[in-house]
């Protein structure tokens, strides 16, 4: 009885959530599949699917921006989780700094992705403030002597962009986990005479890590599926699938609607895969 | 040469000194108890001798060798804290055996050494028990084991068992003091109970803001505190001003004899030692019962005579009435002088 009462008491907002949810994913399925009603198309199949796999056009654009969004989102992730236990293994003894870091990760967290991608745009660019500087002082013949840091076919400018929006909103999730007492354990760790890296190995670590990894897998899946960032300092190729699902869907044939939700449903599937796998790891590794 | 040696340590936070100069030895294998208020300073003296915080001035030697360079974890000195702080993520056993580990000793030894110590415990078979299945008596218990199983040339315990119910509290207690006798490790304990102290060191170090007003064996610093702010902190029956005159001590509350030395300006008695309508026992000071509250196997009475507040407790009484006035004597050979 409390049982089914307790369901009754979430139903309304299940059936508002599983609608809407619900109702836009069996859509998008629906359109993947090629029922585009406004185009007279009502026959379900795996064309769409077929063409972004192994078409003659998209097939190879497809497992280009695949590995291109697994070599961004990977990278930019691990920098990412790399950084934030760098800089919490240093502060980690100092309650005092928890803080101001704090405050530092909140502030720049409410920067949106697109201005700061704009941002290191204008500071990072060939154009930029950094190449003007260095040949104001005489470091650079011409500011277009300056690395290639955005805009370049590798990706760094989307990578850095992501690292250093990213390391903040990791730094509050390893802040959260820190603040249960993370400093007095790492102090009972020194006074049973472990040194430094083993207080890193042997408490930290284990102490951010369900907060970091979780942390992590969100990063990844925001990364991978995220369009604002490579769109403003990505290449046209390789592009990102992101970018790739918007650019069929924006497509002035409406055809291409299918397959542009058929790369956006692939990578779902790529991150529920990538998140099986991680809590499958995690699982594995708290077995005694 | 003491095996523990402070000296001169001085601790400020924020322009707010938090202990001053204080002195202190220990031998090898003592059991002391740092004793005071809260915000006295008692806990800084262990983060100080742990290495966990740095003194502003002042000295500090293990076996001869000065500590102050030494990092925290290379002093083999352990700090045991108000709460257990077992890894969540470790089993009883790998929180055991932390140390030891930190200390690159082989696997075979880690395991023989936590069977061991969870033996002198009383905890054998929890070793794979994670610290949230534990009591907080239990966890407790795991923490001071694995404390002990670095073998620490100082232990360190601070308030560990504050946070406990009295019962095992005391349980615990019966523990700390026995494996003190086994072990004859260099203890010290910071309580703010006397009673604590009491029960477990042989030797009581009394912190009063910041400084260091008395260091003595327990049970002299509970029966004849030296001065008034130990006898205010440890309870006294009553602390009598006045001036000797000869060997009479000239006070509000009469004249008392004793050799008290000349210049005493207040002399102190126990409360248990104060006795009430003995009319065959004189001088007797007549004072009236201004409250009463039963401790459990005595009555104490809160008295006033002269303007003077007298504490008695007297045991296995009816109680007596509020409002009534008794004859008080304050036995001759129990009265000490107190320094200022």
């Amino acid at each position: 009885m409390a049982k089914s009462r307790r369901w009754l008491g979430l139903a309304p907002a299940s059936i508002i959530m599983l609608g809407l949810f619900g109702g836009s994913l069996g859509y998008g399925i629906a359109q993947s599949l090629g029922w585009l009603p406004f185009l007279g198309q009502r026959q379900l199949s795996l064309a769409a699917y077929r063409n972004v796999l192994a078409g003659e056009q998209l097939g190879g654009q497809w497992w280009q921006a695949l590995l291109f969004s697994l070599w961004v989102s990977l990278a930019a992730t691990l920098g990412s989780a790399l950084i934030c236990l760098g800089l919490l293994s240093s502060i980690a003894e100092r309650q005092q700094q928890y803080r101001g870091l704090s405050t530092i990760s909140n502030l720049h967290l409410a920067i949106p992705h697109s201005v700061w991608a704009m941002a290191l745009l204008l500071v990072l660019s060939q154009s930029g403030i950094f190449a003007r500087i260095g040949f104001a002082l005489g470091w650079l013949d011409q500011p277009s002597d300056f690395p290639v840091l955005v805009r370049d076919r590798w990706g760094i400018g989307i990578i850095v962009a992501y690292i250093t929006k990213e390391v903040p909103f990791l730094l509050l999730m390893g802040l959260a986990s820190l603040r249960q007492q993370g400093r007095e354990y790492l102090l009972v760790a020194q006074s049973l005479g472990a040194n430094r890296w083993q207080r890193v190995r042997l408490v930290l670590w284990p102490l951010l890590a369900p907060s970091l990894i979780g942390g992590s897998l969100l990063v990844f899946s925001f990364i991978f599926g995220a369009y604002e960032v490579p769109a403003l300092v990505g290449v046209r190729y390789p592009e990102m699938l992101a970018t790739m699902a918007l650019e069929l869907f924006l497509n002035p044939d409406l055809h291409a609607r299918a397959e542009g939700m058929a790369v956006s449903l692939l990578m779902s599937l790529i991150i529920l895969l990538v998140i099986g796998l991680a809590w499958r790891w995690r699982r594995a590794e708290q077995q005694p | 040469m003491s095996y523990l040696q402070i000296e001169q340590l001085t601790k400020s936070y924020a322009k707010q000194t938090i202990l001053q100069n204080i002195n202190l030895n220990l031998n090898q294998g003592e059991f002391l108890a740092l004793l005071g208020p809260s915000g006295s300073g008692k806990s800084t003296i262990l983060k100080l001798l742990a290495g966990i915080e740095a003194p502003d001035a002042g000295e500090i030697r293990l076996a001869g060798h000065l500590l102050n360079p030494v990092a925290a974890h290379q002093r083999e000195i352990v700090l045991l804290f108000q709460q257990p702080y077992l890894f969540p993520f470790l089993s009883v056993a790998e929180n055991i055996g932390f140390g030891l580990k930190a200390r690159k000793v082989a696997k075979k030894l880690i395991a023989q050494k936590v069977a061991e110590l969870l033996d002198l415990i009383e905890l054998s078979g929890m070793e794979q028990r994670k610290p949230q299945q534990l009591s907080g008596g239990q966890q407790q218990r795991i923490a001071l084991a694995r404390a002990l199983a670095v073998q620490p040339k100082v232990l360190l315990l601070d308030e560990p068992l504050s946070s406990l119910d009295p019962e095992i509290r005391g349980s615990l207690q019966g523990v700390i003091a026995r494996l003190h006798r086994e072990l004859q490790m260099t203890t010290i304990i910071v309580t703010h109970d006397l009673s604590e102290a009491l029960a477990l060191a042989e030797r009581t170090a009394l912190l009063i803001n910041g400084s260091l007003v008395a260091d003595l064996p327990s049970i002299e610093l509970f029966e004849r505190p030296p001065n008034r702010a130990a006898a205010q902190f440890v309870g006294v029956g009553a602390i009598i001003a006045g001036h000797m005159h000869g060997t009479t001590f000239d006070s509000k509350l009469g004249q008392f004899n004793g050799n008290f030395g000349p210049n005493t300006f207040h002399v102190a008695i126990r409360p248990e030692h104060i006795q009430i309508n003995n009319s065959a026992l004189q001088p007797s000071i007549a004072a009236q019962i201004i409250e009463r509250r039963y401790l459990g196997e005595r009555w104490e009475y809160r008295l006033q005579a002269a303007e003077q507040l007298i504490v008695v407790r007297e045991a296995g009484q009816a109680p007596r009435d509020i409002g009534q006035t008794v004859d008080l004597h304050f036995p001759p050979q129990q009265l000490f002088a107190l320094a200022d």
